[in-house]
C-alpha cells in the first residue's frame, strides 16, 4: 500500500525509508497475534515522525519490525521495509535474514533504537562506558584510547555533565534522566541516518521528560538524522513531531503532517482520539467525551475495519465487510477510512 | 496453570514415569514373587533367568530350570541353566501370603511359578550373595525409597512453610535469624554432617526407628530450600497492592494469610516440594550406599546398592548393581515433573 | 483531641506531617542516614471536595497519601479525621483496634489495576473483601451488594463470576472502584488512578470519578504526576518537591497565575497537544532532588532561575499570598510568573 506518493508538502526528496503493507504475527499456542496488519509509513530525512497509538496498536512491534528484533514466536510474516541509501540504494529490510551481517550493521549503523526503560538496555555488570567504546569500535575503525574520547565526546553532546567521569559509571548510579541521556548517546555513536525512540520519555518525570526530548531536537538539527517517536502521548508528539502516523489495532488509519492530524483529523478514530485526551488548557472539572466501548483483545478483532464496533460513523455493510486501505484523502494525508473511498482523493 | 503443565511433553512423561513407580510402591508385594528375605546360600549369586515366551509356537512362558553340579575344583555348587527343564511361569500365580495394600490377605502375584517343583523358582534379575532373589527385593526396595523420599519432604515442607513464613512474613530479627541459621546449616558439608548423626544412632534401634530417624536427618537440611522459596514469595508478595488493599479494607493477619498470600504460593510450593524429593531420594540411597543409612534386614535401594560394593559384583554378578537403574530414572522423572510444574506456575520466573 | 478550626466542614486536617526512612548500610545494618520522603506537610480537605497533590517522583505524594490511610505510620505530626459519628480522630496515633472500625471510613483506589486485584479470587470476592471482613450483612446481602456496586461502576453484575485477568485495565480499574466505595467511605484517596490506563480509557475513568462524587458525596485526595488529568477534576491542588508542599491553591488561580518557580516550570514542561503552541519552554536544569539528601534551604534553589542566597540559607514556610493561595516561596510576592492560558 503506497503512501502520498508526493510526500509531506515541502519534501522534495524520497521517503529514506519506507514500509509498505507490514504484517507481523505472533503465532501463540493460544492463537494468531496480528500485531501489525498492514502498516505503511514513510519517514524523511531530518524529519521527525510520530506514530501514536494506545495499547495493542501494534507500534512497538513495527518499530522492532523495521529492525528484525521481533522475538519469537512473532515474525515478520509480509511487506515491504525499504531502505534508502544516499545514493538511492533500495535495500528490502524484511527480506534479510534477521541474523545476517548485513542487518547487524544496518542496527545501530543506520538504524539505531532506544528505548522506554533505559535500565534493561545497559548491562549491569559492565560501565556505560565499556559499552559506549565497544559498539564504537563494533562500527568504526578506532583503538580504544580514540573510541573512549568519542564516547567522551559523544557524553558531553548529550548534556551529561562531566561526562570524563560519568562514563566509568554503572547504569544504575545514574538518574533516569541520565540513563536516558546516555542511552541516546550510545544509539548516536555510529551517526545512524535514522532514529527509533520507543517510548523514550514515559518513564521519566515531565520536567526530566522536557529536557530530553528539547535534547532530542537540537541533535536532530545537528545532525540531521530521521527521528521516529513511539509514544502514547498526543502532547509530546504535537511538541515534537513534523509527521504523525495514528495506528489501532496493527493499522496506520492516518498519515499527516502534525497540524494536519491535530487540527483537522480525518479518521473518526483519530477525532475521537483528540476529543478524550486530558488537557492542561480545559476548564476546571469538566467531562471528557469518551469513545465507546474498549479496544478488543488481540484474538477478537473485528472483522473489516478494525474501529467499526466503537466508531460513531460506522456504516453497516460496508465497514464491517471490508478492510479499508490507506489512501490519500487530502494533499500529504493519508486516512483508512470508508468515508473518503467515495469522494476520492 | 494446569493448562501450561499439561503441554510440557517432557514433564507429563516424568509425571507418568512417577506414577509407575509409586504405583509400585503401593503394589510391592503383588509384584514381587519371592520372600524378599528368603536366603538360601546355595543359590547365591545365579545370574538373571531369561523369561521365554514361546514354545512350540504357542505363547506359554517359561524358564529354564537350574541344575546344580558340584564343581570338583572349588566344592561350591554351581548351577547352570538347563534347557531340558521347562518352568512354566504363570500370571497371577500364588506365592507367599501377604496383605494387599496392608488389609487384604491374599497369595496371589503378577507372576510366578505355580506347579513347579518345590525347589524351583523364579529369578528374573538374578539373585543376591545370599541367594535372596533380586527382583523381589528391589519391589520392596522401591517401596521404602520412594516412601522415605515422601515423609522427608513432608518434614522440609512444614518446617520450611513456618519458618520460611515467618521470615518472609515479619521480617526484622526472626528473618534475619532465620536466615543466618539458614545459611550455617547449607555451609557444613552434608556427608560428613550425616554421617556423624547417623553415627550417633543407637545399634539396638529397629528398623523403623532407624527409618525415622534417617529421614528427620536428611530432612534437617533439606528444609532450607524451601524455606527460601517461601520467604523470597512472602516478601513479593507483601508488596503487592492487592495486599494492601486487604490492610485497608479491615482484613485480620489470618484472614490475608490464608485468603490472599497462601494461594498465590502454593503452585511454586508445589513445585519446590517436587524437586526436593529427589534429593531425598538421592540422600537416603547415598547413606545407606554408605553404611550409614538403613541397614539389612531393611531394604532399599542404597541398602541394595551397598551389597554390591566390591569388586566380584563388578566384574562376575553385574547385575548386583540393577538398583541403581531405578534410582536414576526416578530422579530423572521427577527432575521433569517439577520443572514442568515450576515453569507452569511461574513461566515468567520471577 | 483538637477539632479542626472550622465551622465542622473539613473532613480531613493534616498537621506537620513526616515520614522518615532509615537507610541502612553495612553487615550489622546501621542506620546512616533518613530518607526525608515527607517533610513537614499541612493541608486540609473540605467535605466532598478533591484535592490532588501533584509532584514527580520521589516528592512524596504517595507516602502522604498512604500516612493518611495509615497503611504507613507516620513518623511525626497528625492527621486528623472527623468521623461519621462525630468526634476528630488522629489517625496517626490510634491504636490499632481502633483504627480497624475507623477504616470503613476512607479507602484507597490503587494505580495499577493488574496488581491491585488478587488475580486467584473473583470480582465478587474482591469487591467483597471488605464487606466480609468487617462482617457485614450475610452471603445473600453481600452478592446484592456488589451487583449493586458493579452497576454502579458500569459493570454487568454477572462479570462478578469472573478472574481479573478476563477483564481489560479499565475494567479492573472499575472493579478497584467498586471494592473501594462497598462500605460507602467517606474519603477516598486515589493513588494515580489513570496512570496506567490508556488515553481513551482516561476519561471513561475520570467521568466515572465525577459522577460518583456527585451521586455519594464523596471527598477525594487525588495523588497525580499528570496536571492536565488533575485539572479535569481537582477543585484545589497542592505542588510538591521533595517531601514538602510548595504551593497550594484552587485550581484555575493555580494553572493561570502560578507563584511558585517550580509550579511555573511543571506548567511549562507539560506538553500541550496542539503543534501551534510550541511556545518557550521553561527547562530546569539537573534532576530531581534526592530526598535522601535534600539541598539545605529552599530544596529547589538549584535548579531555580530565580535563587537569590536567601534560598540557600533559609528554607521558607508556606503561607497566604492571596486568600487561600498558599507559597513557600521567599520571593513569592515579587515574581510574576506565566501559567497556562485558558
Amino acid at each position: 500500500m503506497a503512501t502520498s506518493a508526493a510526500g509531506v508538502a515541502g519534501h522534495l526528496a524520497r521517503p529514506i525509508l519506507e514500509v509498505r503493507d507490514l504484517r507481523t504475527y505472533f503465532f501463540q499456542d493460544e492463537g494468531t497475534v496480528k500485531a501489525v496488519d498492514g502498516a505503511g509509513l514513510s519517514v524523511y530525512a531530518g524529519k521527525t515522525l510520530g506514530i501514536v497509538g494506545e495499547s495493542g496498536c501494534g507500534k512497538s512491534v513495527t518499530a522492532r519490525s523495521i529492525l528484525r528484533i521481533v522475538e519469537r514466536p512473532g515474525r515478520v510474516v509480509s511487506g515491504e521495509i525499504l531502505l534508502r541509501d544516499r545514493d538511492g540504494r533500495e535495500r528490502d529490510l524484511a527480506r534479510l535474514d534477521a541474523e545476517s551481517r548485513e542487518m547487524r550493521e544496518v542496527r545501530g549503523g543506520d538504524i539505531a533504537l532506544i528505548f522506554q526503560e533505559p535500565m534493561t538496555s545497559f548491562s549491569p555488570v559492565h560501565t556505560v562506558g565499556s559499552q559506549m567504546i565497544e559498539t564504537i569500535r563494533l562500527h568504526q575503525e578506532l583503538d580504544k584510547k580514540a573510541a573512549r574520547e568519542k564516547a567522551i565526546e559523544m557524553f558531553g553532546l548529550v548534556g551529561i555533565p562531566r561526562p570524563e567521569r560519568r562514563i566509568d559509571e554503572y547504569a544504575f548510579q545514574l538518574s533516569g534522566g541520565l540513563r536516558q541521556r546516555a542511552m541516546i548517546a550510545l544509539a548516536l555513536s555510529c551517526a545512524p541516518r535514522i532514529l527509533i525512540a520507543d517510548e523514550p520519555t514515559t518513564a521519566l518525570d515531565v520536567t526530566t521528560q522536557a529536557q530530553i526530548l528539547a535534547l532530542l531536537t537540537r541533535l536532530q538539527q545537528r545532525e540531521g538524522m530521521a527521528i521516529i517517536l513511539i509514544t502514547h502521548n498526543l502532547g509530546v508528539v504535537a511538541e515534537t513531531c513534523d509527521e504523525v502516523a495514528v495506528m489501532y489495532l496493527g493499522r496506520v488509519v492516518e498519515q499527516g503532517p502534525v497540524d494536519a492530524i491535530f487540527h483537522t483529523p480525518r479518521h473518526p478514530y483519530t477525532r475521537a482520539l483528540l476529543r478524550s485526551i486530558p488537557s492542561i488548557h480545559a476548564p476546571v472539572r469538566t467531562r471528557l467525551p469518551t469513545i465507546a466501548g474498549s479496544i478488543p483483545h488481540p484474538y477478537n478483532r473485528p472483522p473489516g475495519c478494525p474501529f467499526h464496533p466503537r466508531c460513531p460513523d460506522f456504516m453497516p455493510g460496508r465497514c464491517d465487510r471490508a478492510d479499508p486501505a490507506l489512501r490519500p484523502v487530502a494533499p500529504a494525508v493519508d486516512a483508512a477510512c470508508f468515508l473518503y473511498e467515495d469522494a476520492g482523493a | 496453570m494446569w493448562w501450561r503443565f499439561r503441554r510440557h511433553k517432557l514433564a507429563m512423561l516424568g509425571t507418568a514415569v512417577v506414577l509407575l513407580f509409586y504405583a509400585a510402591v503401593l503394589f510391592a508385594d503383588f509384584l514381587a514373587y519371592a520372600d524378599p528375605s528368603a536366603s538360601e546360600a546355595q543359590r547365591g549369586l545365579l545370574p538373571p533367568q531369561g523369561i521365554h515366551w514361546m514354545r512350540d509356537g504357542r505363547f506359554a512362558p517359561h524358564v529354564y530350570g537350574l541344575a546344580g553340579k558340584r564343581d570338583p575344583m572349588t566344592f561350591k555348587r554351581v548351577y547352570t541353566p538347563d534347557p531340558s527343564q521347562k518352568i512354566p511361569v504363570r500370571f497371577f500365580a500364588r506365592g507367599f501370603e501377604y496383605r494387599l495394600l496392608g488389609v487384604l490377605p491374599t497369595t496371589r502375584h503378577l507372576i510366578g511359578v505355580e506347579g513347579a517343583r518345590p525347589e524351583d523358582t523364579l529369578f528374573l534379575l538374578g539373585t543376591d550373595e545370599q541367594g535372596r532373589d533380586l527382583w523381589s527385593r528391589l519391589m520392596y526396595g522401591t517401596r521404602t525409597s520412594l516412601t522415605i523420599g515422601l515423609v522427608g519432604v513432608a518434614f522440609s515442607l512444614v518446617l520450611g512453610v513456618m519458618l520460611g513464613g515467618v521470615s518472609g512474613l515479619y521480617g526484622g530479627l526472626a528473618d534475619t535469624v532465620i536466615q543466618r541459621v539458614i545459611e550455617i546449616v547449607r555451609s557444613i558439608p552434608t556427608i560428613p554432617l550425616w554421617m556423624g548423626l547417623a553415627a550417633a544412632l543407637p545399634n539396638d534401634w529397629t528398623v523403623m526407628q532407624v527409618y525415622f530417624a534417617i529421614t528427620i536427618i536428611i530432612s534437617l537440611v533439606g528444609w532450607t530450600e524451601l524455606a527460601r522459596v517461601v520467604r523470597g514469595r512472602f516478601l513479593a508478595l507483601r508488596e503487592e497492592d492487592f495486599v494492601t488493599a486487604a490492610v485497608l479494607a479491615g482484613s485480620s493477619q489470618t484472614r490475608i494469610i490464608v485468603h490472599h498470600l497462601v494461594p498465590s504460593f502454593l503452585s511454586h510450593i508445589i513445585a519446590a516440594t517436587t524437586l526436593a524429593i529427589p534429593a531425598m531420594i538421592i540422600s537416603e540411597t547415598s547413606l545407606s550406599f554408605l553404611g550409614l543409612g538403613l541397614r539389612p534386614p531393611a531394604i532399599s535401594w542404597g541398602v541394595l546398592l551397598q551389597q554390591a560394593q566390591n569388586i566380584q559384583a563388578l566384574a562376575i554378578s553385574p547385575w548386583l548393581l540393577v538398583s541403581a537403574v531405578p534410582v536414576i530414572i526416578v530422579i530423572l522423572a521427577l527432575n521433569f515433573m517439577g520443572d514442568g510444574l515450576r515453569d507452569a506456575a511461574d513461566p515468567y520466573g520471577h | 483531641m483538637t477539632a479542626p478550626g472550622d465551622g465542622g466542614t473539613r473532613l480531613l486536617e493534616v498537621r506537620d506531617l513526616q515520614k522518615l526512612f532509615p537507610i541502612r548500610r553495612g553487615f550489622l545494618r546501621r542506620v546512616v542516614g533518613q530518607v526525608r520522603a515527607v517533610d513537614g506537610v499541612s493541608f486540609h480537605v473540605e467535605r466532598g471536595e478533591t484535592l490532588a497533590l501533584v509532584g514527580e517522583s520521589g516528592c512524596g505524594k504517595t507516602t502522604t497519601s498512604r500516612c493518611v490511610l495509615r497503611a504507613v505510620t507516620p513518623t511525626a505530626g497528625q492527621i486528623l479525621f472527623r468521623t461519621a459519628e462525630g468526634p476528630v480522630l488522629d489517625v496517626a496515633t490510634l491504636a490499632r483496634r481502633q483504627l480497624r472500625p475507623l477504616r470503613r471510613q476512607m479507602q484507597m483506589i490503587f494505580q495499577d489495576p493488574f496488581s491491585s486485584l488478587n488475580p486467584r479470587r473473583t470480582l465478587l470476592d474482591i469487591v467483597a473483601e471488605p464487606l466480609v471482613a468487617n462482617r457485614v450483612g450475610d452471603r445473600t446481602e453481600r452478592i446484592e451488594r456488589v451487583a449493586e456496586l458493579l452497576r454502579l461502576v458500569g459493570l454487568r453484575p454477572e462479570y462478578m463470576r469472573r478472574y481479573p485477568h478476563a477483564f481489560s485495565g479499565g475494567q479492573r480499574q472499575r472493579v478497584g472502584i467498586a471494592r473501594a466505595l462497598a462500605l460507602n467511605p467517606a474519603l477516598v484517596v486515589a493513588d494515580e488512578p489513570v496512570s496506567a490506563l490508556d488515553v481513551s480509557v482516561q476519561a471513561q475513568i475520570l467521568n466515572l470519578m465525577l459522577d460518583l462524587q456527585a451521586q455519594l458525596g464523596l471527598t477525594y485526595l487525588f495523588v497525580a504526576h499528570d496536571l492536565s488529568v488533575v485539572k479535569h477534576v481537582s477543585d484545589r491542588v497542592a505542588v510538591m518537591y521533595v517531601g514538602r508542599i510548595v504551593e497550594m491553591a484552587e485550581t484555575e488561580p493555580l494553572f493561570g497565575a502560578p507563584r511558585h518557580p517550580y509550579t511555573e516550570a511543571l506548567l511549562s514542561a507539560v506538553p500541550k497537544p496542539d503543534p501551534r503552541l510550541r511556545a518557550e519552554r521553561v527547562l530546569l536544569e539537573g534532576d530531581v532532588a534526592d530526598a535522601a539528601n535534600p539541598p539545605p534551604g529552599c530544596a529547589f534553589h538549584p535548579r531555580c532561575a530565580y535563587a537569590v542566597e536567601r534560598c540557600r540559607a533559609e528554607r521558607p514556610v508556606l503561607e497566604a499570598v492571596e486568600p487561600g493561595h498558599f507559597v513557600a516561596c521567599h520571593r513569592a510576592r515579587e515574581l510574576r510568573l506565566r501559567g497556562v492560558a485558558r
